[in-house]
């Protein structure tokens, strides 16, 4: 199963890609919301994205909109993984689509049950 | 909507709270459990990664983290599993720059209802041989120093 992390932090994306890979699937990454938006729509097919939300040019929430008004792609699960931790920021991820939320810092046990939740349990794609 | 009688007037800068995000940070990205030690300056590297972001509010702010390399290379591979000996000088800076990212968004949150209540610029990073913040002698400002073995981080904070 192929994952995208779009973070501007290569840190942060380094960070997920390993939790990624340890449960056995395979993470594309993304440092900006265009870059994301562009492997979107290369040949990959995504099946989860980690997204950050305050990113230079488009921002995280900008690219969440945008995705979920995509017919092609407004199926796929999406994780914002973000110091914006305001309970007004969360409720705005979810009322314009996101599936989980994980607010940074975060452990690394945090981020793999994340993904586990994400994909209903399943580990090896 | 918080009354002004709910919230809580601090009359210094409340530097332990961002020792806690620090702390929480820390940990909870590399496994590291910091200690806070005396400042000494004699036993003090040298910084030569400083991440700082300006907090805009009532009561302005610039939060600094200042580090080394050896430092910066043991958390950034704890926080990533890439070898000290693998990782570039643009991986460190980000490293630091994320965690003072981290630090003044969990300090955002813990100090809300607080007249230190403030919204964070974007990260930035300083970095050099001893390079360091010089500041007005008189400005106000808070200072913590954080350890683990090799790890020795500098938590500042000045009040603008």
């Amino acid at each position: 199963m192929k994952m995208l992390t779009i973070d501007d932090s290569a840190v942060v994306r380094k960070i997920i890609t390993a939790a990624v890979e340890v449960l056995g699937h395979e993470c594309l990454e993304a440092e900006s919301a265009q870059d994301g938006l562009n492997l979107l729509n290369g040949p990959e097919t995504i099946e989860l994205i980690f997204l950050d939300w305050n990113m230079p040019g488009m921002n995280g929430l900008e690219f969440l909109k945008t995705i979920k008004k995509n017919d092609q792609f407004k199926h796929i699960p999406v994780v914002m993984v973000t110091t914006e931790n305001m309970p007004e920021s969360v409720i705005e991820a979810v009322k314009a689509g996101v599936s989980q939320y994980i607010t940074k810092p975060f452990s690394i046990e945090e981020l793999m049950k994340k993904i586990i939740d994400s994909l209903g349990g399943e580990v090896n794609g | 909507m918080n009354t002004k009688a709910e919230i809580r007037q601090y009359e210094e800068i409340p530097g332990q709270v961002f020792v806690a995000a620090l702390l929480e940070s820390v940990e909870r990205m590399s496994g590291f459990v910091l200690n806070e030690v005396k400042n000494d300056q004699a036993t003090a590297p040298d910084h030569e990664i400083i991440g700082a972001m300006v907090l805009q509010g009532e009561n302005a702010m610039l939060l600094t983290l200042g580090t080394n390399k050896t430092s910066a290379s043991l958390l950034v591979s704890f926080m990533t599993g890439i070898e000290t000996a693998a990782l570039d000088d643009n991986l460190l800076n980000d490293g630091v720059t994320e965690l003072i990212n981290m630090v003044g968004g969990s300090a955002r949150a813990r100090l809300e209802a607080t007249n230190y209540k403030f919204i964070l610029s974007v990260p930035f990073t300083l970095v050099g041989e001893g390079v360091k913040i010089e500041v007005k002698k008189r400005t106000d400002s808070f200072i913590a120093r954080l350890v683990c073995d090799e790890i020795d981080l500098m938590l500042r904070l000045y009040k603008l």
